[in-house]
């Protein structure tokens, strides 16, 4: 049987509406897969964050390819095309985005407008912090940047988001401030 | 030695000339027991209060606010009525939130007309959640919400309600005015109950609401959990169609969303 892919969480902000412009993206394509959670103008009203979120779902749900670097490839060339004025008022400036691709080889992490990256595993550990050429982009960037491969496949990535801070503690701390309502990780 | 009671006739012409608001032959610092007892025996008696302080209104505020609100101020319907009509003078003499505390005290089964001057005055006051309680309100917080509901103040006050337990009040106010702030508080609350019953409302009865962002933005992307709570509480196929349109593509969703159409068909 083969295991679960990683999924792909971005913890909330702080405020009222923690979670606004977030949207999670799950896709399959033979035996690769693709997770995804996305923040973007979560600083707009929610109705603008959420139509924004709204239009980068729409680019991203056709991603396709038969392994997780073709999966990454395919969702960078589908970003590139996207019109930045759907974004919200920043135009895709503020947006933060964490793809966790997976196939029978391994894992690759890929992402924009992140500040640190979480593995939960048994318990929830730092997996890239500081400075990593992961980090320090921000909007959609001009060529597909490069993949984190870890060796160790956790059960989930959890994204800080460029503008975020971490410390929520337990897991169940984690998946509130991830937003995760179905109970957990698989 | 106590003093003795003060007699009151209300027939009397000192009394009715008072009552009327000719204060010619009163120093109100002087006939403050006198005075007291009119006010009290004229409540009593279900006669206006109006007229006398209105005019206490202009020669001496601080009687009045001891004839309104004092210890010895009756209760009752005449004394409402007589107090909200000089409510901009009270509210010189004492912080509004202690004036309305007062009147909602004084008001008895009045409450209900002092907290919505309150309300109407004071939309965006955090005092507001505390003196709808002691109103006693039906659907606590709704006169607060829907006199806010056009103040800055309401997003707020939204919140401030959910977490005093209101939670019926934001329930009726989301089916008044179709705000899904209301059921974002809720649920921002810990409220999943009232909060699907508030977006069930605001989905059957306000076409134009968009009340999915909100939502998102308190309990994260993945809804289909709190939409599965919202479906059977559904009393319209406008309610149906809409959140058919919401739930991307959950086929468990779309098929309970399909048997309660079927139902109110």
């Amino acid at each position: 049987m083969t295991p679960a892919a990683p999924r792909a969480l971005l913890l909330g902000g702080p405020g009222r509406y923690p979670f606004n412009g977030h949207l999670r993206l799950s896709l399959r394509h033979d035996r690769a897969r693709l997770h995804i959670a996305a923040v973007v103008a979560s600083g707009s009203e929610p109705p603008v964050a959420f139509d924004a979120a709204a239009a980068l779902r729409a680019q991203l749900v056709d991603v396709s390819g038969r392994t997780r670097f073709a999966l990454l490839r395919s969702a960078w060339e589908r970003l590139s095309e996207l019109d930045l004025g759907l974004l919200g008022p920043a135009r895709g400036q503020d947006l933060g985005l964490l793809m966790v691709a997976w196939d029978d080889d391994g894992l690759g992490v890929a992402g924009t407008g992140l500040s640190a990256l979480h593995a939960v595993a048994d318990g929830v550990e730092p997996l890239l912090e500081g400075e990593h050429p992961l980090f320090g982009i921000r909007g959609i960037p001009g060529s597909p940047p490069g993949v984190f491969t870890p060796h160790e496949p956790p059960r989930a990535v959890v994204g800080v988001p460029a503008c975020g801070s971490v410390d929520p503690g337990s897991w169940s701390d984690w998946q509130r401030a991830c937003g995760l309502r179905d109970g957990g990780v698989a | 030695m106590s003093r003795p009671p003060v007699t009151v006739d209300l027939a009397g012409s000192w009394e009715r000339d008072v009552l009327g608001g000719d204060l010619t032959a009163v120093d109100p610092r002087h006939h403050l027991p006198r005075l007291r007892a009119l006010v009290a025996a004229a409540a009593a008696a279900d006669l206006s209060l109006t007229s006398l302080f209105t005019a206490l209104e202009r020669s001496d505020p601080i009687a009045l606010t001891d004839l309104a609100l004092g210890p010895k101020a009756p209760r009752g319907p005449r004394l409402i009525e007589a107090a909200l009509a000089v409510v901009d003078t009270l509210e010189l003499q004492l912080s509004p939130g202690s004036l309305f505390r007062r009147l909602v005290v004084l008001g008895g089964p009045e409450a209900g007309t002092v907290l919505a001057l309150a309300a109407q005055r004071h939309p965006a006051a955090s005092w507001m959640v505390a003196l709808s309680a002691a109103a006693r309100e039906r659907e606590t917080g709704l006169a607060h919400l829907l006199a806010a509901s056009a103040h800055p103040a309401f997003v707020q006050a939204c919140w401030d309600h959910a977490a005093a337990g209101h939670h019926d009040g934001l329930v009726a106010v989301a089916r008044t005015t179709g705000r899904p702030e209301t059921a974002a508080a809720l649920l921002a609350h810990g409220a999943i109950e009232h909060a699907q019953r508030a977006a069930a409302v605001i989905l059957d009865q306000h076409a134009d609401a968009r009340v999915a962002p909100y939502l998102v933005g308190v309990w994260g992307p993945d809804l289909d959990a709190f939409w599965s709570g919202v479906v059977h509480r559904l009393e319209s196929r406008g309610g149906v169609e809409r959140l058919t349109a919401l739930c991307g593509a959950n086929p468990r969703l779309h098929a309970l969303l399909a048997a309660v159409g079927r139902g109110l068909a």
